[in-house]
């Protein structure tokens, strides 16, 4: 697994591997400097990742001996390992908080741009803890999938969500007063 | 054909400003786990930035002139706004309110589809290739053609071919890796790469739409025999 990062990284940034990028470069008649694809940070980083992956860690599996007198482990005499997938990104959801009330926090969720479609999800308020749950607030939600399984993760920085994607609050204030709201 | 990897990308006026802009735009992603970064050119006009997104398998190439993602993966996850996709339309939207942002120019996107074959079967079309009227040399050791063609706005540039293993460092054709990929090792088959060009003073998620339904019937309607 640690080979294979490597191998990804080194293709990700490599001169040879991002000859598309190259070629829509030079569609634009613009020359790159030959060191375009190793800058000096990216080395850095290089070297850091190689000492942070130099420890031998296996996240991704686990192995047991224990279970040598199952049917498989009789055939192989060896380990039952269990793989863990890795998780798919599957939805990447701007939200603003619209109200929040008990143990319940209600988003206003961007579910398509263009043609202006949003929908209102409800949360448990503990997945807010140590965030500010106050109306207006922006947050983005992240949704991860593995076979049976599904993860959540919400981020509060305003910067990751769009201010303009959503209409503005500010007209309630304005016309709440309005005769175009009072009941005859 | 299966398609294996897109490239997609937006062509804007030079943004002479990108420089002292950038950073602020991209820092919020920094908070995500599996996000690798480098910057290239740094502390010149040219200074640019690729952020790989190691989980989502795509990676976002954004500099003065343009902004790219690279994606290897199952095309459908591509099709919804709220999917991988996002955050690249989300830096766009940023990129477009930088100071010194002018306009786009036009979009393009490239795609590379393989078909594994039985080797039988590929051998069989380098002995007595049926795409070909003429064939200087009867048996092929690899084949390659390449069709262009332009449509009011739109340019295409249609390479199709044998293919192998090679291939793949050639055309790095699996960027990530990935599981979905896993068969484009050790085996043989046809493949071809398009690329659609469109000049556009605006582009959204919809034209991108238009771009890969247009690849995807073009390579579609392309028999294999």
């Amino acid at each position: 697994m640690k080979k294979d990062l490597f191998e990804i990284e080194k293709d990700l940034f490599d001169g040879n591997s991002t000859s598309e990028f190259k070629a829509l470069i030079q569609l634009e008649k613009f020359e790159r400097d030959p060191n375009f694809l190793v800058s000096e940070n990216f080395l850095e980083q290089e070297e850091l990742l190689k000492e942070l992956f130099s420890i031998d860690i296996k996240p991704s599996e686990t192995e047991s001996n224990e279970n040598k007198k199952t049917i498989e482990g009789a055939v192989t005499y060896g380990s039952d390992t269990i793989v863990i997938r890795g998780w798919k990104n599957v939805e990447n959801i701007s939200a603003r908080l619209i109200e929040h009330f008990d143990e319940t926090v209600v988003l206003e969720c961007l579910i398509d741009k263009e043609m202006g479609v949003y929908e209102e999800r409800e949360f448990r308020i503990s997945l807010f803890a140590d965030y500010e749950t106050k109306i207006g607030n922006l947050f983005l939600l992240r949704i991860f999938e593995r076979q049976n399984e599904i993860r959540i993760e919400i981020h509060n920085d305003p910067e990751l969500t769009l201010k303009d994607d959503f209409p503005k609050l500010s007209f309630v204030e304005k016309f709440k007063d309005s005769s175009l709201f009072k009941k005859k | 054909m299966k398609i294996r990897r897109i490239q997609y990308n937006i062509d804007y006026t030079h943004i002479l400003t990108f420089r002292e802009e950038y950073r602020q735009a991209v820092l919020p992603y920094f908070g995500f786990e599996n996000l690798r970064y480098g910057i290239d050119n740094e502390n010149t006009i040219n200074e640019s930035i690729r952020l790989i997104f190691m989980t989502e398998t795509i990676a976002l190439f954004i500099r003065k002139e343009g902004i790219t993602f690279l994606f290897e993966g199952d095309i459908a996850d591509l099709k919804n706004q709220t999917g991988v996709i996002k955050f690249f339309w989300d830096i766009y939207e940023k990129i477009k309110n930088f100071k010194g942002y002018k306009k786009t120019n036009r979009h393009s996107l490239i795609v590379h589809a393989v078909e594994i074959m039985e080797k039988d079967k590929v051998d069989s079309i380098l002995s007595d290739c049926p795409y070909f009227k003429l064939n200087p040399f009867g048996k092929l050791d690899e084949f390659a053609t390449i069709y262009d063609f332009k449509n009011n706005e739109k340019s295409y540039k249609f390479h199709f071919g044998n293919y192998s293993e090679k291939d793949i460092k050639m055309h790095d054709l699996s960027p990530f890796k990935t599981e979905f990929n896993k068969e484009l090792f050790g085996n043989l088959g046809l493949m071809c790469k398009l690329d659609v060009f469109e000049d556009c003073k605006a582009t959204s998620f919809s034209k991108f739409k238009s771009l890969l339904s247009d690849a995807e019937g073009i390579i579609s309607s392309y028999k294999l025999m």
